[in-house]
């Protein structure tokens, strides 16, 4: 055992040492060639690159001509789904628009696309382009239910289904498929296709709050807060059913409604009615007996209808420079002038 | 002698435009008013009408120059009128200046005018107001309205700087000179902030008092009304401490000295002859009765929030202060013989927003059921021939120095910048 190690080292020395040996030769012999002959040129060719000895030189491929760019050769009808046919970052010799993209230095305009890297970090949709959806569509088609044709107007979508359920899916290419924003469910209906009165209606609205929409009367409720999407959309129709009820139901503490809760101004027993009335009876003065029935007479005449219909018009629409021109030709004509 | 004299008198320059008004003369008429009008103001004018008077007797022109000055007349008061009584303007003096006499304007507006135009009076030497739209018809309701029935709330509104506080002086004026008693309170904001003095009030344990702004308004008041002070009497007998009254019977003139000189109780003082005047304006005109003008500039004072706090740093609220607990009664229609004349003003007001000027966005909901039923006026920019006539003032006045003021191009510029608003206008022409 300790011979054969002893050979084996034996062996490497000596081919250390012919290697070694080798070497040095190899370097007298240039020497010599340098000296005698007086040329610059290492027989090797190296280049200024460092000595790779007898593994060789460096093959590197010579550097191809580039060629045209893209956007030259493209005919104007072609098929754009096939220079993006998926979401790609933006090759400036694809893409066959001027387009400049960044901050121009001083007198200066926004550099150009090419190198840009402005144009390469945000996002581009070049491959969601009209055609390419339809063509998404087409495939998609395969998949997909014919839509009932009885349907065919808006209007009549929303006769027959008042509520509409929104609800996202989430696709991307990772290790888990789950997205926890799944599970938000959006509800959305109309409060004057369901079944309320007048008083459930302003009481909905405000049980609501934000979650109504006056201009477009629109009932908004978005849950999030349970874990899968079933629980989440059957705590919406929960919601709903719930709101239903309570608002058809009158509470003793609603009687205590006050001016400032209502919604809409109404002119009856407002100060503004008070104010008309007593300024009227005091324009009658002598003569006049006081009493429901003169009140009633005065209420009735038509300059105070239209005075009520200006002041009802200024409080509920707010103030306009129209509004406050019929407010005036109705109290000139209340106060005669 | 007097040609060569005159001639000598003019420089080389009014020469050569003198010859070229003379060719223009041969041209014709017309053509010589216009450019006299463009080469000469006022005063040279004048000048150049004797000289070719003296040269036309010369040469055998005076028949024409004789008919040149009525006409010279009559194109220099296109935006001047000679009726200077407010009671005689009609929509034909619509956009045109008349003239406040000088003792009416110590009298009727001691503390009234903006601070801005009174500048102006002083430096133009006269006060000269332009008659337009609202203001008429202020006055045109004035003049229909009965004044057996409960008094008329009237209220000008606009955009900030339209014109409403000098509508509202012009009103006054109208009042004035028909022989109303005026009560011009110049502006209510000046009432609910930046009060030096409050006291306690004495007649009402919950109020307070302004001492000092209360006994400023009682002497412009004295100034304004002199007449009225001696012939109105007191209904009642005001007690101010344990040894001071006012009896039963006295002129108001006493109650108002004694508000000036007592300066403690000058706010119950004010109260006192707001509700005099109030009982007493509802007389008939054969039983010494007079009308009452209450004319109020920047009414949404009354209901807003105030800037005075009391020793604990809380805020007053509005209704806290006796001058505008008062001032409240008043603007109630529960009296006759008279009208509210008040004027909504964003300018001096607090807490509200800078582009509001609807009345129910600064009279507020309180105000707005006060004020109910109202008559709103608008009041708004300058219209095209009230710009004219404006631009033509200035001129004539020579407060447009600047060369490229005087061009159409520069009066295009002007109206450029300052969308015709009458107050922007003047700040603007102030520069030029």
């Amino acid at each position: 055992m300790a011979a054969h190690t002893l050979n084996i080292y034996m062996l490497s020395l000596g081919r250390m040492h012919c290697h070694i040996y080798g070497r040095n030769v190899h370097k007298a012999l240039n020497r010599a060639t340098y000296a005698t002959a007086l040329s610059t040129n290492n027989s090797s060719l190296n280049k200024g690159f460092p000595d790779r000895g007898s593994r060789g030189p460096i093959i590197r491929r010579p550097r191809r001509e580039e060629g045209e760019p893209r956007k030259d050769k493209m005919p104007v009808d072609q098929d754009w789904t096939a220079v993006y046919p998926t979401a790609a970052p933006f090759r400036p010799g694809s893409v066959p628009l001027p387009v400049r993209m960044g901050f121009p230095v001083k007198r200066g305009v926004p550099p150009e696309k090419k190198g840009n890297l402005e144009l390469i970090k945000i996002p581009n949709f070049l491959h969601l382009t009209p055609t390419a959806i339809k063509k998404h569509c087409e495939a998609m088609k395969l998949f997909c239910t014919e839509w009932p044709s009885a349907l065919d107007t808006n209007v009549k979508c929303d006769e027959h289904f008042p509520i509409k359920i929104e609800c996202k899916d989430y696709v991307s290419a990772g290790t888990s498929i789950r997205n926890p924003s799944a599970r938000i469910v959006n509800l959305r209906v109309k409060l004057s296709s369901l079944n309320l009165d007048d008083h459930a209606g302003k009481k909905m609205a405000k049980l609501l709050g934000e979650r109504y929409y006056k201009e477009t009367d629109i009932i908004t409720i978005i849950t999030d807060s349970c874990p899968v999407r079933q629980q989440n959309y059957d705590y919406a129709m929960y919601l709903l059913t719930v709101l239903y009820h309570e608002s058809w139901k009158t509470e003793a503490w609603e009687s205590e409604k006050t001016v400032a809760d209502m919604e809409e101004y109404s002119w009856e027993d407002s100060p503004s009615q008070k104010n008309a009335l007593s300024t009227l009876v005091r324009m009658q003065i002598a003569g006049e007996v006081e009493g429901d029935a003169v009140r009633d007479k005065l209420l009735g005449r038509p300059e105070v209808q239209e005075y009520r219909e200006s002041v009802i018009r200024l409080m509920n629409e707010g103030e306009s420079e129209s509004s406050i021109l019929q407010y005036r030709e109705a109290v000139k004509k209340l106060l005669k002038l | 002698m007097a040609p060569t004299a005159v001639s000598n008198k003019l420089k080389a320059t009014h020469r050569k435009q003198f010859q070229e008004l003379q060719e223009a003369g041969e041209k014709g008429e017309r053509e010589r008013t216009m450019t006299l009008h463009r080469l000469f103001p006022l005063r040279l004018r004048q000048t150049i009408a004797q000289v070719r008077l003296l040269h036309g007797s010369g040469c055998g022109h005076q028949l024409e120059e004789v008919a040149m000055e009525p006409e010279l007349r009559k194109e220099t008061s296109v935006f001047r009128t000679q009726v200077n009584d407010p009671a005689c303007q009609s929509e034909r003096h619509l956009g045109q200046y008349y003239t406040l006499p000088t003792s009416h304007l110590h009298t009727i507006f001691p503390h009234g005018l903006p601070a801005r135009y009174q500048q102006q009076v002083k430096t133009f030497n006269e006060g000269c107001v332009m008659v337009r739209q609202p203001a008429l018809e202020l006055i045109s309701y004035l003049k229909a309205a009965d004044y057996s029935k409960p008094a008329v709330r009237y209220l000008l509104y606009g955009l900030k700087g339209s014109g409403k506080t000098m509508s509202l002086c012009h009103t006054i004026h109208y009042c004035s000179t028909q022989g109303w008693l005026v009560l011009h309170i110049p502006d209510a904001h000046l009432w609910v902030k930046n009060c030096k003095e409050l006291l306690p009030s004495s007649y009402h344990t919950s109020r307070f008092d302004q001492p000092i702004e209360a006994s400023n308004w009682l002497r412009n008041f004295r100034t304004t009304n002199e007449r009225f002070l001696s012939k109105i009497k007191l209904r009642q007998r005001y007690t101010w401490t344990k040894r001071e009254s006012t009896e039963k019977g006295s002129p108001l003139g006493e109650l108002v000295d004694m508000g000036v000189s007592r300066v403690k109780s000058s706010s119950d003082v004010v109260g006192a002859v707001l509700k005099e005047l109030r009982l007493q304006a509802a007389e008939t005109e054969e039983s010494e009765g007079f009308r009452l003008a209450v004319a109020i500039d920047g009414v949404n004072s009354l209901w807003g929030r105030t800037t005075i706090k009391k020793e604990d740093k809380s805020p007053v609220a509005p209704e806290e202060l006796t001058l505008i607990h008062n001032l409240r009664k008043m603007i109630d229609n529960n009296w006759c013989g008279g009208a509210v004349i008040a004027t909504l003003s964003q300018t001096g007001s607090l807490y509200s927003p800078s582009s509001a000027y609807l009345p129910k966005e600064l009279l507020g909901e309180e105000g707005f059921d006060s004020m109910d039923p109202f008559i709103p006026v608008p009041v708004s920019n300058y219209s095209e021939k009230e710009f004219e006539s404006c631009y033509l003032y200035y001129l004539d006045r020579h407060w447009l120095q600047h060369p490229h003021s005087k061009t159409d191009e520069g009066k295009k510029e002007i109206i450029f910048l300052s969308n015709r608003n009458p107050s922007v206008l003047e700040r603007l022409c102030a520069f030029l």
